[in-house]
């Protein structure tokens, strides 16, 4: 049945192709009230013709011209005429038909009509994606063809809320009460604005639609909140992701060690400028896979930071183990010769780390909801990150070994455990880490050489709130206060969310100075 | 036994009547000896993470009592001991000192205000300050920011210090760091390494509160 | 009692220190007065504008690792956040110099240019009386000692030590330069305080009031140091350094920790006050970037180059390091950082004790064979 329906409109499609449009209709379009002219470009949708399609978008083109009381097409060097589409003389001194925003608008819409008509879905998608917004209520017949035509669900599902936003402006109460019923199951803010002037008394006489439309702006309201808040979370658990990353070396070296490095924040910065390094290269030797730097990146970053990593372990850390107040101060002044070191190999400017092409766009989830496929990669990125760290820790003799020695170090070398070169190793292994996290951090966000300085307390917060030692508190914690500071900024801005954050857990290390997962003890004095 | 008693509770048992007052002047607390129990740990408690470290602990010492506390590692010595000098707060049970001094309500100086002292596992000394200082601190005086900022030796109390010292032969080493007393290898002979050992007591005995562990 | 206690102040220091003491205020009350006004610029031994407020600049920083000391040196709280207090009193003091520009401000509006920028129409209320120098002078003091009371109160009431608390020190001073760049805030966002004209009616680029400026920097530093003096050398001094050596000995003795770190805290926030305070007419300018956590951790390698734990040290310290860095800044900028990050590194590997641990040693070892 369907099919022989198609074949009908398509035949008369066809038929219609060949018959010229009515010239005094086309000539409506060179009008000069504006109004005259959108009431001609409606006329000519309606009769959803393949010709009128030409001449409107040769209109918005602006290739439409007025001579001698004639409408015609101008493109380069040849004229048509617009009714029948034949070539013509070109005319002396044509006029310019004017299209001002009101008319593009509109000219935008009826295109978009006509090409639902195409043969390809995609086409025809495309253009009922661009009929969501403001259709004027002169579509509908023509929206009503479509959607009886319509085969495909997405583009069906599309065109009912375009039709039923047509119908809004319907005179009749109850096909606008039809239509709001629709709408209520959007959840795109535009549909929602679109309900607005129905729920005023004033624009709206009918009770019905009005109770109608105020329980489906009020029904929208609540998707979007929804999405706001999934949005809140999903941004909160990305940069949950990003603080684990930068804290997860931090972690090993302060959480597992003790030694509490304020270069390494700069570690990540090492990290990040890897990434740059090995993106340069690719540009300049491997420039077809350019999009494959970054797993290139991997190894690099890691090996980068942990070498950085070692030599501060062997030159100055070494010496300072016990003495918590002198390390931090060694360790700052390393912080600033890294940085200053950054600055004169790679610049001050920040230099450009471009997200390889498959992690541009994303998953949209919801209409307003985009998870953009850098941020996923990143939190899949924490995971393999934290994972490598479990099984470092705790599966390997390294990580038994590192354990060991942090827990009684006398003891520890007493089996035969080489003390020394298992916290050289540890410091490399954490600063390996922090390089991994730089590496993501790169794809995010600037590449500078203060960039680090940024992390440095945000990193410590995590490890102190998730309790020294602890990896599972540090993830908590990082999720935590990354969730946290999201929800927060939602309702008080960026600024204040991240005061507040800080405060919190200035309060949180008074009330639990041991952080989330300590373990209570008797402290041997 | 009787010098033991004024170690342990800070208290001449002479002077043991049922009403006794511990602490500096100006903040000072009643000890209740009614009962003759200056010591009354009633069904203490104390676990670490799962851990039992006190399992219903019930101890009474009466006033001029001398008691030793033995017992294999773990078996939670210290842990009582952190309990009487308010180191580790107790799951349940009660802790008085005296019939009306509730010990776990109270902070470590407090306790150590109303008369109860005790020793670390490991020496510590103020290991910057001289002998006489390490003495002079550990004297039971007003020991609060505001007298401190104005206080002054008096001649008894110097005396006081200086016989301790005499006492514990470390007359002579009155104005050196104890910090060099505390290593054998900075000082000649065992007299001095001895001697560090005795400056810690002795600051305890000044003091007149001693604990062991 | 008033007399004995002036007699132990007077006793805290011994002949050769208050030599020297009396010496440096007849140079920098004296001397630089003469040498600047009286002395033309072409002499060899006139002292130029330049010199005055440098060395006015360092004598604020002096205070403050004097301030630094105290808590870190004899009671053992490295604090990461110093720069909060200093820059409190900086713009405590700055306010009122705000106020004084009056309507000589490019809008020629009685409020401050920045709140005429924000379209304000009147002095949030806690600019009242900014106007008066009395109530800031007052400001200037408590502001500083009630963040650092609140502050320290809560820290060390938890017992929160060492490397802990460092940390949360720098997450406060972070978390304050964060609410200082605002706008809304209220003390000009970014760009802070700046463009001064005058105190008290006087024009502040005077050279007059930049002498007055010294001679009062001068005259803070040196009772800091009588008063810091005689602070270590009371028994509270010893309580203190007890503390630091052995916290837990200290309080089953019968001392309340809490109470005597929270006053060394406070006093040390509000000399820090008092010093930034100083520090602002003579500069010209505050911003919030006094308050980076890069700013507070410096205070303390001023200390640790000087010695910390010594009185002397931290003003060696604070001076040696400033003027290496105005040298450094001008010859070699791109050097500076790598200068201060080696000695960073290198005082606390090899120096534990400082300049002034140094020259003991030194002395020590020279002793014997003279």
């Amino acid at each position: 049945m369907t099919k022989l329906f198609t074949l009908f409109l398509l035949c008369t499609c066809c038929l219609s192709a060949h018959a010229a449009l009515d010239p005094g209709q086309v000539l409506q379009l060179a009008n000069e009230d504006s109004s005259v002219k959108v009431a001609a470009i409606q006329k000519m949708t309606e009769a959803a013709d393949p010709d009128a399609a030409r001449v409107l978008k040769a209109m918005a083109d602006g290739q439409l011209f007025l001579s001698a009381n004639k409408v015609v097409v101008i493109d380069g060097d040849k004229a048509f005429d617009a009714s029948t589409g034949e070539p013509i003389k070109m005319p002396g001194n044509p006029d310019s038909i004017t299209v001002n925003n009101r008319i593009r608008g509109e000219l935008a819409n009826a295109l978009a009509a006509l090409s639902l008509f195409d043969k390809d879905v995609g086409v025809r998608l495309a253009s009922a994606q661009e009929l969501q917004t403001r259709v004027s209520p002169d579509l509908v017949p023509v929206l009503a063809r479509a959607l009886a035509k319509e085969t495909d669900n997405a583009v069906k599902a599309l065109l009912k809320m375009a039709h039923a936003q047509a119908n809004l402006g319907n005179a009749d109460p109850a096909a606008r009460l039809a239509a709001v019923r629709v709408l209520s199951g959007s959840s795109s803010p535009n549909i929602r604005s679109a309900l607005l002037p129905l729920t005023d008394k004033a624009k709206e006489p009918d009770n019905k639609v009005r109770y109608g439309a105020i329980s489906a702006v009020k029904a929208i309201d609540g998707r979007l909140e929804l999405t706001e808040n999934l949005a809140r979370v999903f941004s909160g658990l990305s940069l949950g992701s990003i603080l684990l990353l930068a804290a997860l070396g931090l972690a090993i070296t302060y959480g597992v060690m003790g030694v509490i490095n304020m270069a390494h924040g700069e570690l990540l910065m090492v990290g990040a400028y890897s990434a740059y390094a090995v993106q340069s290269i690719f540009r300049n030797y491997f420039p077809n896979a350019i999009d494959w730097y970054l797993p290139a990146a991997i190894p690099v970053a890691f090996f980068a930071a942990a070498l950085v990593g070692v030599v501060m372990e062997r030159t100055v850390i070494r010496w300072l183990y016990g003495r918590a107040l002198e390390t931090l101060l060694a360790t700052w002044g390393l912080s600033l010769v890294l940085i200053q070191a950054a600055r004169i190999v790679f610049g001050a400017q920040n230099v450009e780390v471009s997200n390889p092409s498959w992690m541009s766009g994303g998953i949209e989830l919801m209409p307003n909801l985009l998870l953009p496929w850098n941020r996923l990669v990143i939190i899949g990125f924490a995971l393999f990150v934290l994972l490598l760290v479990w099984v470092l820790m705790n599966k390997t003799r390294l990580g038994m070994f590192v354990r060991a020695v942090t827990q009684n170090r006398a003891m520890a070398g007493c089996v035969g455990v080489p003390t020394s070169r298992i916290d050289t190793m540890a410091f490399g292994l954490g600063a390996g880490i922090a390089g991994l996290g730089g590496l993501a951090l790169s794809q995010i966000s600037n590449v500078g050489p203060d960039m680090g300085q940024g992390y440095i307390v945000d990193s410590f917060m995590v490890v102190v709130v998730g309790g020294v030692g602890q990896l599972a508190g540090a993830v908590w914690a990082a999720l935590g206060l990354g969730i946290f500071t999201k929800l927060l900024e939602g309702w008080a801005g960026a600024v204040i969310a991240k005061i507040a954050v800080l405060v919190f857990i200035i309060v949180f290390i008074q009330k639990r100075p041991q952080g989330i997962f300590a373990l209570k003890g008797r402290v041997i004095e | 036994m009787r010098e033991f008693l004024r170690k342990v509770v800070g208290i001449d048992p002479e002077k043991c009547a049922p009403e006794y007052r511990v602490g500096y002047p100006g903040k000072q607390r009643t000890l209740d000896l009614s009962h003759n129990v200056i010591l009354y740990l009633d069904d203490i408690s104390v676990s670490f993470d799962g851990f039992k470290a006190l399992n219903k602990l019930t101890l009474a010492i009466d006033a001029g009592e001398l008691r030793c506390i033995i017992g294999p590692n773990g078996a939670g010595k210290t842990t009582m001991m952190d309990v009487i000098t308010g180191k580790t707060r107790p799951d349940s049970g009660t802790a008085f000192f005296g019939q009306s001094i509730d010990l776990t309500r109270l902070s470590e100086p407090e306790i150590a205000h109303a008369g109860i002292g005790r020793k670390f596992q490991k020496p510590t000394i103020f290991q910057q300050h001289s002998v006489f200082e390490n003495l002079e601190l550990a004297m039971k005086t007003d020991k609060r920011v505001r007298r401190s900022l104005l206080a002054r030796l008096r001649d008894e109390e110097r005396d006081r210090v200086a016989d301790t010292l005499r006492q514990i032969r470390l007359d002579t080493e009155a104005e050196r760091p104890a910090g060099l007393l505390a290593r054998p290898e900075a000082v000649a002979g065992n007299r001095h390494a001895a001697g560090a050992g005795a400056a810690a007591s002795a600051a305890r005995r000044t003091g007149r509160r001693h604990d062991r562990r | 009692m008033e007399k004995s206690f002036t007699l132990r102040v007077l006793k805290s220091l011994n002949r050769k220190s208050w030599l020297a003491l009396g010496l440096f205020l007849a140079v920098t009350l004296v001397v630089v007065p003469v040498l600047h006004l009286l002395v033309p610029p072409e002499n060899a031994f006139h002292v130029s504008a330049y010199a005055i407020t440098l060395f006015g600049k360092i004598m604020c920083y002096a205070i403050v690792a004097i301030a630094m000391d105290l808590i870190w040196g004899y009671g053992g709280i490295l604090s990461l956040g110093h720069g909060l207090f200093f820059a409190l009193g900086g713009y405590a003091f700055g306010m009122y110099l705000m106020r004084q520009i009056g309507r000589d401000g490019s809008y020629q509006s009685d409020l401050p240019d920045f709140m005429v920028f924000l379209d304000w129409k009147k002095l949030p209320w806690y600019w009242s009386g900014s106007d008066s120098l009395w109530w800031v002078a007052f400001l200037v003091i408590v502001v500083p000692a009630i963040v650092a009371f609140i502050f320290g109160y809560f820290a060390f009431r938890s017992r929160i030590k060492g490397v802990y608390f460092s940390i949360i020190t720098q997450a406060l001073t972070y978390a304050a330069m964060l609410l200082f760049f605002r706008n809304e805030t209220g003390f000009g966002g970014n760009n802070g305080f700046t463009d001064f004209k005058r105190i008290l009616g006087y024009s502040i680029t005077s050279p007059d009031m930049r002498l007055v400026l010294f001679g009062l920097t001068a005259l803070m530093l040196a009772a800091t140091l009588v008063f810091a003096r005689w602070l270590v050398t009371s028994k509270f001094g010893r309580v203190l350094t007890a503390i630091r050596d052995a916290e837990s000995r200290v309080m089953f003795i019968g001392y309340n920790p809490l109470w005597y770190k929270l006053f060394a805290w406070v006093i040390s926030a509000i000399l820090c006050g008092i010093a930034g305070a100083l520090y602002v007419p003579q500069v010209g300018i505050i911003n919030p970037s006094e308050m980076s956590p890069a700013n507070s951790i410096e205070i303390a390698i001023w200390v640790a180059v000087g010695g910390r734990g010594t009185l002397i040290g931290p003003v060696i310290g604070a001076s040696v390091v400033n003027l290496a860095k105005s040298w450094f800044t001008v010859s070699f900028p791109e050097y500076w950082l790598f200068f201060l990050g080696l000695l960073f590194i290198l005082v606390t590997l090899l120096l534990p004790h400082g300049l002034v641990g140094l020259w003991k040693t030194l002395r020590q070892s020279r002793g014997p064979r003279t």
